[in-house]
């Protein structure tokens, strides 16, 4: 071993990464940075608005090396301007706009070997000073492009090859990001929170998390990001996220999706490295920096599976759940309960009974993860996934993730939705309140709808407030929003929930409202139960002997993707009252709202390209798009 | 775009050792043979690169590696540089889309770095923002009071209730206070001050939003329908849609205008590049 690195080595004396070294060793900036940080709001009952906010907490972009090499010429700006309402040519050509913009948007590009094709894009002097970016620079001036590109290839191995290793140079990298990010922030019309995507997928199984700073550019940039090259242990992530926030005086958490494509690992209760049961470490670690989970987005919803709640008639939303990621193992029964979200919430309670803290402590939203650039959800106006999957004739034949092994478990175009969207409850547009709304779970998904739904949960409302348009403002004091804690009843006392839906003012009819409860009885087992609060037409659709209130119908014309809003309510509202509340027992509550049947983008393809002798008679060409709230959770004392 | 299907694998993941991956798909036993390398068969991990390792260790783990972990650091460095290497030498570089891909961006790249961006004058950014208004344009603002009545409350009575309602509001009556009137809509107030077009297709819809726009100013109008609904309207102002000044907008349009150039820039460059090939493509 050469001399100066054994001694660097083994003495100790090391001069860290500017990212790090700065907050301990920089001029001052943590104590100002801790200074500057906006408090989070007093108040988290009463804390938000009158109106929720829409945005996409993952996007990526050109920097994210996958997209890249899939032909994504898009990069931030177009991101940002497609976003908040302008035109942008998208990667194939097209004219691509919104009908209407988004409120946020998080880029969140992968950070593993982030931006590596865009390094050369301003000849970056960091770049220079590593001994292959000044080989690959003299090859370039001597017009030997082609050779200093086989070098690079060469470097693109595995892992971080030299040039990402330089810190220097992936700070800039960074640095853009958190700039552009900054130029686009306009508080109160467009918010841009700063983010990227720690990308960890052991053995092919998806344990991606987009990670997601409440704070400005001056402290992002007081560190760079952790990538799945760092660790692809998630307690990693968070011993890191924890030095951010020690550090800097900033917050961030993070968000994990795609359980679905997991292999049963997302919410498995064991540590990555050990495979030994978690602690109480782990579940406070998990519960402080993962408040949120991203449970539908294009690669499949995530709430729940049919074979997790047979009860449940509007379980198989979208599934996507062959295989993993990577399309390397088959899905197998036992993987199930460690892939959806509501399954994890009732082990939560289990797991809460047993370590003092619930793990699985989460709220719900959605998001695209599209890799295009382009943030999209309405299915007559979808960008794709990916810019292969932008429109097209073809794309609905397109694979997305083709796996090495077998056919049978690629990833295809018609298994994608056209999913989803963040509802936040947050004070204003800004990025502190949204971030904030964020952390105290006053959030719903939804699957690309704009729909938006509202619930209070408390031990004193009767129903009757719901009447008054500011109901929201008058109850907030006496309840909790979703995402809030119950505190334990008293005599006699039963939890009950104000709900209420609106339509996506451009979109489809209600059909109904509903509420899921999940809860721990005394032999330490879970439960869950499936109740519908409110629905249209109740004097036509009565609840049958079952217990079940009949479908709304439909009014899709398939073959010519069209409905119209005849069936449905444009709003809903809904006052439920637990029928076997147990004051003894743990329990969450979340709400489900479904709209009325309508086309999906598959519909509009064939009909837009004229398919109809081309396209599988069987594809899903309607579906019933939903929102899911995040929990209110009942804790006896 | 057809790929061949062997690489659409890697799309979705993180930067792969494609170069292994795609050894290991073409099922190339041959170059799995230990055969002698041909050229430089010296492996030589640099001081520098070494220090920049140690580094990168450090910085994730808060401490400088161990003797063990820094061999393994080395070890994986060199096996990866063995692989490269050998794909190299087998060709599994060239005709592989995604790294013709990869080089295609990075020389697009390139030539982005290869000239600093001219400074534009302010005739220049003028007129750029005058090219483009839907770019750097405000929204329209509405001031508005409505009264909202509820089809599902009022049924048949829905078009009497509403003309009754006109009527009372127009007569100027002290008791006819509009946030008294009509029924309510969760989250929506009566009286909306200076709020935006994007504002109002949020809350209401682009129906509404678009009718609202044509109403006659200072009186009673309606009704107009929304997604919920049927309302009154009162329109006090609507401030148009108009270009700001370029001082208030100068960092977004220069910014703008830099883009263009750049892509001007791009494509003179490709030109350039073009002109020493000649092409032949066939003719249909």
């Amino acid at each position: 071993m050469p001399s100066r690195v054994r001694a660097l080595a083994l003495t100790g004396v090391i001069a860290l990464a500017s990212g790090l070294s700065s907050c301990t060793s920089g001029p001052g900036t943590p104590l100002e940075s801790k200074a500057a940080a906006s408090s989070v709001i007093e108040d988290p009952q009463c804390a938000s608005g009158n109106r929720a906010y829409f945005g996409d907490t993952h996007l990526h972009t050109a920097l994210s090396p996958d997209a890249g090499l899939a032909g994504t010429k898009l990069g931030l700006d177009e991101a940002y301007r497609f976003a908040r309402g302008e035109t942008v040519t998208s990667n194939s050509g097209q004219q691509a706009a919104l009908k209407r913009p988004l409120d946020f948007l998080v880029v969140a590009d992968h950070a593993e070997n982030l931006g590596l094709a865009q390094g050369m894009e301003k000849s970056d002097p960091e770049l220079l000073k590593s001994p292959l970016g000044q080989q690959l620079n003299d090859l370039l001036k001597a017009g030997k492009g082609l050779e200093a590109f086989n070098l690079l290839v060469q470097k693109m191995g595995g892992g971080r090859d030299a040039l990402i290793s330089n810190d220097a140079y992936m700070r800039s990298v960074w640095e853009y990001n958190t700039e552009v990010a900054e130029r686009y922030n306009a508080p109160g019309k467009f918010s841009t929170l700063i983010g990227y995507e720690w990308t960890s997928q052991p053995g092919g199984g998806n344990l991606h998390r987009v990670v997601v700073f409440r704070d400005n550019k001056a402290l992002a940039d007081q560190i760079l990001p952790f990538s799945a090259f760092d660790s692809e242990d998630v307690e990693d992530l968070w011993a890191f996220m924890n030095y951010y926030e020690e550090n800097t005086g900033g917050r961030v958490l993070a968000i994990p999706h795609n359980g679905n494509l997991s292999s049963g690992t997302m919410f498995l209760p064991r540590h990555q490295k050990t495979g030994e049961p978690i602690d109480a470490d782990y579940a406070r670690m998990r519960h402080r920096f993962e408040p949120l989970v991203e449970v539908t987005q294009a690669k499949g919803t995530g709430e729940t599976h049919p074979l997790l709640s047979p009860e449940d008639e509007f379980a198989g939303f979208n599934i996507v759940d062959h295989t993993n990621l990577g399309g390397t193992k088959p899905i197998t029964p036992d993987m199930y309960p460690y892939e959806y979200a509501r399954a994890a919430l009732r082990q939560g309670l289990q797991l809460e009974q047993q370590l003092g803290v619930n793990p699985f402590k989460f709220g719900m939203v959605g998001s695209t993860d599209s890799h295009s650039s382009l943030p999209s959800t309405a299915e007559d106006n979808w960008w794709g996934k990916a810019p292969m999957l932008e429109p097209s004739p073809e794309r609905w034949k397109d694979v997305l993730i083709k796996s090495a092994k077998d056919a049978s478990l690629d990833l295809t175009a018609l298994q994608l939705g056209a999913s989803g969207l963040a509802g936040v409850w947050a004070s204003g547009n800004t990025r502190t309140a949204l971030w904030d709304a964020m952390a105290r779970k006053e959030v719903f998904g939804t699957s690309g709808t704009r729909l938006t739904v509202r619930v209070y949960g408390g031990y004193d409302y009767t129903g009757e407030e719901l009447k008054a348009a500011d109901w929201a403002q008058q109850v907030c004091a006496d309840g909790v929003p979703m995402g809030g804690d119950l505190m334990a009843a008293s005599e006699g006392q039963i939890p009950s929930l104000l709900v209420q839906a609106r339509k996506d003012p451009d979109g489809a009819n209600l059909d109904r409202i509903q509420v899921v409860k999940g809860w721990l009885d005394a032999d330490g087992e879970t439960h869950e139960q499936v109740f519908d609060v409110s629905w249209s037409d109740p004097d036509q659709r009565m609840r049958g002997a079952d217990g079940k209130v009949p479908s709304v119908g439909s009014s899709v014309n398939e073959r010519e993707a069209t409905y119209t809003n005849t069936i449905g309510a444009p709003t809903l509202t809904g006052y439920w009252k637990d029928p076997a509340f147990d004051p003894s027992q743990k329990a969450f509550y979340y709400v489900r709202v479904i709209e009325i049947p309508t086309p999906t983008w598959l519909a509009y393809d064939r009909k837009n390209y004229n398919l109809y002798d081309e396209m599988p008679a069987t594809a899903p060409y309607t579906s019933q798009e939903r929102a899911y709230t995040s929990p209110i959770w009942y804790n006896p004392s | 775009m057809s790929w061949p299907d062997r690489l659409r694998t890697l799309v979705q993941e993180p930067i792969v050792p494609f170069l292994i991956v795609g050894a290991g798909l073409f099922g190339l036993q041959g170059a799995l043979d230990a055969k002698a390398p041909k050229g430089d068969t010296q492996i030589v991990v640099s001081n520098d690169q070494a220090v920049a390792m140690v580094q990168a260790f450090a910085r994730t783990w808060q401490r400088p590696p161990s003797q063990e972990e820094l061999e393994r650091l080395f070890d994986e460095h060199v096996r990866t540089e063995v692989f490269v290497r050998e794909a190299m030498a087998l060709g599994l570089d060239r005709n592989d889309t995604i790294v013709r891909r990869r080089l295609r961006q990075k020389m697009e790249f390139v030539s982005h770095g290869e000239q600093p961006l001219p400074t534009p004058s302010d005739q220049q950014l003028q007129a750029h923002l005058e090219a483009h208004p839907e770019r750097f344009s405000s929204e329209p603002r509405f001031s508005f009071q409505q009264v909202f009545l509820d089809p599902s409350r009022r049924g048949e009575q829905l078009t009497r209730d509403a003309e009754a309602l006109l009527a009372q509001l127009n007569q100027g009556d002290a008791a006819a206070d509009p946030s008294s009137l009509g029924d309510p809509l969760a989250m929506v107030s009566a009286s909306r001050e200076g709020e935006s077009r994007s504002e109002l297709l949020a809350q209401f819809g682009s129906t509404f939003t678009d009718a609202l726009q044509q109403q006659p100013k200072g009186r009673w109008v309606g009704p107009i329908s929304s997604a919920y609904g049927i309302h009154l309207v009162r329109v006090s102002s609507i401030v148009p849609a108009e270009l700001p000044p370029l001082d208030h907008v100068r960092d977004g349009v220069l910014r703008d205008w830099q883009d263009v150039q750049r892509q001007e820039h791009q494509e003179s460059y490709y030109r350039d590049l073009l002109a020493r090939y000649s092409v032949r493509v066939p003719q249909f």
